[in-house]
Order: structure tokens, then sequence, then C-alpha cells
């Protein structure tokens, strides 16, 4: 933690880019445009799954028009990030501490020290700012999807057409609840990021260490996105309900 | 007066836990020496240059490059110091992610010292001095570990080290191209006017290569010296490790570390 500060200030000292351009959008590219189609699918179903369950109940009520207002809240404001950093930290996560564990075993990472660059421009900063900045744009993506999902069961199962849906959705949405929700979403990629990239960094042994790296990133990830999640609700409840 | 040695180390001890890996190390390397550290696998030769590039500190003692103490530098001090040493990892340690350009170019562009064209010039100078040419876009992947060798050591000149650590060259290569790379390391040093340490313990190598060797045993340099000294030594543990007899006081004290 002292080595990245200390080689974080040493680049900001001499004026240059904390992270390598080249490094930064090949990183963006995969954590963010390939986790398109994962995010896009997980969110269509669990916010179709959701409408469904959750509009039979309202409908033994007659209140099944409640369905849109329901999941556009619980999505922007809760399971789109939530979701999103589940996915990314199994997918992306595991990735990067795969990647930066097998450099560690093989001496890339001791060799990239050697010439006196210090892993953090290279290797650890791009990874950071392109999950920190994509979890956002990828929530987002989540929340688009889970709205498409339910619509479409809203209009098959309880005779709710598409228009008066999204109208709905459009009526309930509040920017609080979106600056909470996309706030959130940066803050989990930081946190995935960041573990990601410790657990790699200090791997020990050879392929066992890796493979165990792997496992720990993944779950001390979803666990701390989890905990952090609901510190934050209740923060943030109590503050302003 | 006598001349100031690029690296210096004084009584160092390193230990790993409770384990001495270097015992009270003391070695003088100079301007131009090919030192071969001699000694058996898992003696503490790699651990002398991570010693020397200053990725480990002593526990005890001093490493000195010329009159600078390595674990006494700040980080950025000590980054710019590693920029004038050259390392070649025994596994080749090239970024598997780049292809051999990448590879070359990254510490180049890293430091920012030169523009695309002057960097484009050098990797093909320094491929060329090492017989890769032509292989700028291939994946490491894609080399053999002869070929992964001479790449490492390509990187290794790019930012023309005056002094390049070399942490088992021959190692798992057949006795023909690990002529070819004791050749490339005699035939650089000496053009590039750079100091080199060459840690191995294949003796057909080390008798090429070098001007000077030291022989680690048990955490201590038992001997040091020319070549024709080492050949003609009267330490039973030098002549042993250099005719590689099966019987003589390494392997005794092998035995009675296994009992």
């Amino acid at each position: 933690m002292f080595n990245t500060a200390e080689e974080l200030g040493d680049n900001l000292r001499r004026g240059r880019m904390p992270f390598r351009l080249s490094m930064l959008f090949a990183q963006a590219d995969r954590t963010g445009v390939d986790s398109v189609p994962l995010v896009s699918m997980v969110s269509f179903f669990l916010g179709l799954t959701m409408a469904l369950l959750t509009g039979y109940q309202l409908e033994k009520f007659g209140t099944e028009r409640l369905v849109p207002t329901l999941i556009s809240i619980a999505f922007t404001r809760e399971l789109g990030p939530l979701l999103t950093g589940i996915v990314l930290a199994a997918r992306i996560g595991a990735a990067y501490t795969a990647e930066l564990g097998t450099m560690q075993v093989s001496e890339e990472i001791e060799a990239i020290e050697s010439m006196g660059i210090g892993p953090l421009r290279f290797l650890v900063a791009p990874r950071l700012v392109a999950i920190s900045f994509l979890m956002p744009c990828l929530s987002v993506i989540s929340c688009i999807s889970a709205l498409i999902g339910s619509a479409l069961i809203s209009w098959i199962s309880f005779s709710l057409v598409p228009a008066a849906y999204f109208d709905a959705v459009l009526a309930s949405l509040i920017v609080k609840d979106i600056v909470i929700g996309l706030f959130k979403a940066m803050f989990f990629g930081l946190l995935i990021g960041l573990i990601a990239c410790y657990q790699g960094l200090t791997v020990t042994g050879g392929a066992d260490g890796v493979g165990r790296a792997t496992t720990d990133s993944v779950v001390i990830s979803i666990t701390t996105v989890i905990g952090f999640d609901t510190l934050f609700n209740l923060i943030v409840t109590n503050m302003s309900p | 007066m006598s001349e100031t040695p690029l690296i210096q180390l004084e009584n160092v001890v390193l230990k790993f836990g409770e384990k001495a890996v270097l015992d009270g190390i003391n070695l003088r390397i100079f301007h131009k020496d090919r030192l071969v550290i001699l000694g058996q696998s898992g003696g503490g030769k790699s651990t002398m240059l991570r010693l020397i590039l200053g990725i480990l500190k002593p526990t005890s003692g001093k490493v000195r490059y010329k009159h600078l103490q390595m674990h006494k530098l700040s980080r950025s001090k000590l980054n710019l110091l590693r920029t004038r040493i050259g390392m070649v990892y025994q596994n080749s340690a090239l970024i598997s992610s780049m292809t051999v350009r990448e590879n070359l170019a990254l510490p180049v562009e890293e430091l920012g010292r030169k523009n695309r064209t002057e960097i484009e010039h050098l990797i093909s100078k320094n491929l060329e001095a090492v017989g890769m040419e032509g292989t700028e876009d291939k994946m490491p992947s894609e080399l053999s570990g002869g070929m992964k060798k001479r790449v490492s050591l390509a990187r290794a000149l790019m930012l023309q080290p005056e002094l390049i650590l070399f942490d088992e060259p021959s190692a798992g290569l057949d006795p023909v191209i690990s002529s070819v790379i004791d050749e490339l390391i005699i035939g650089l040093t000496e053009r590039t006017h750079a100091t080199s340490v060459i840690v191995t313990h294949e003796m057909d190598s080390a008798f090429r290569i070098a001007t000077r060797l030291a022989m680690l045993y048990q955490g201590r340099i038992i001997e040091e010296g020319s070549p024709e000294n080492f050949r003609n030594s009267s330490n039973s543990i030098v002549r042993q490790f250099v005719t590689g007899t099966t019987e003589g006081p390494m392997t005794e004290t092998l035995v009675h570390a296994d009992l």
C-alpha cells in the first residue's frame, strides 16, 4: 500500500498521467464492452422474474399497475449496481486476479519492477480506472435490460402495454435514486478493482496460489460489495429516507 | 588510489524467518567485470541478484551501487538506479500478453526518454544484436526457450545499462544454444562495455564467460578469483563442484543434513 502511494505520488510529481492510456483503453474494452451481453442477459431475466412474481401477488389486490414503479426503483437504486457488482466481481475481478497472479508467479511483475517502472501505472491504475468508470455505465445497461424484461412479462401476463409501462417508469424515477445508484456502482467498481489487484499482486506459490487467490478475490469482492451496499442503504435511509 | 567498485556487498546477511540464506557476504564487482557466481541449487545465488537490484533488502550489512546504499534510497531514486541495471531472468519473464516489440519498447516508453522513431530503431538494433530480427510481432508463447532468453537479453539492453545481471542464462537449453547464449553475453558486454554478473551452476558456461568467479557455499563466498585459480583451487569444496564428482565435502554435508 505504501509502495503504491509512493509510486502514485512520484508519477504525479513528474507530471505523468498515473495510468498508461493504451492499457486503459484495452481494459475498458474487456471490462465494459465485453461485459455488456452478460450483464444485459442476467438483468433481463431477473427483471422479468421479479415482475412476474410481484405481479401475481399484486394482482390479488388489483394493484399490478405498481409493477413498473417497483421494478424501476428497485433497479435504479439497488439491484442494478448490486447485480452488476456481483457479475463483474465474478467475471472481471477473477480475471484481474488471475492475470496479475500469473504475472507475479512467473516473475513478470518483478521484471517490470527491475526495469524501474513499477506495476501501478502500467498494471493497476488502468484496471481501477476502467472498472470504476464503467460500472455506472453497465449499471445503467442493467437497469434498462431489467425494465425491458419486466415490461415484456407485464404485457404478456398482466396486459400492461409497453407504452403505459414506460410512462409509469418515467413517472416514478427520481434524480436522487439515479444519482445514488450511479455513485454506488462507481464505488463498488473501485472496491472490486482494489480487491482483485491486491489479491493478484500478493499471490505466493505457483498455480495453486493463483487458484486460491482468484477464489478469494471473488468471495471477498462479492461479500464486500453486499456488505457496503447494506451499510450504504442504512446510512442513506436514515439520513434521507 | 584503488578503483571504486560498481557494486559492493559488505557483510550482507539475509534471513528468511530463522534461516540465513546469505550469511556474511563480502563481494566487490568492478567495471567491465564478467563475474560468474557459482553455487549449489537453492544456495542463494539468485537472491544475491535480487539484493543487487534492490528488490530484497538485507537483514544486515550493506549493498552499495558506487557510493549509494541501495536499501536507503527512496523508491523514485531506486527506480532511477534500476534503469542503469538490466536483468535477464531464468525463465525470461517476458510479458506474456505483449508482442516482442511491445516487450522491448515498454521500459523506454514508460521512462519517456525517446520518441517513436528512436524506439523503433533501438528495437531493431537490439534484436539484431541478439540475432532475433524479424520476430517483432511474435508473442512470447511462439518462441522457444533459447529465443525467449535472447529477446529477454535484448530487452535488458534497451536502456543501455552499465550493469547486466543474468540469472541462470543457460538453464534448460541444449549445449549448442547454451554456447550461443554464452557467446552473446561475452560479445554484447564487450561491445557495450557493460559489467555483468552471471549466476550459474554450469561449469562449461562459467569458464567460457567469466573474467572472475566467486563460489557461494552455505551462505558465504568461500573462494573468489580468476578461472585459472578456480581450476587449480586447493579448496576441496570448490574442487568437487568444478569436477562434479559425487564424493567430497559437499555430498557429505548433504548426507548429514538428510540424517
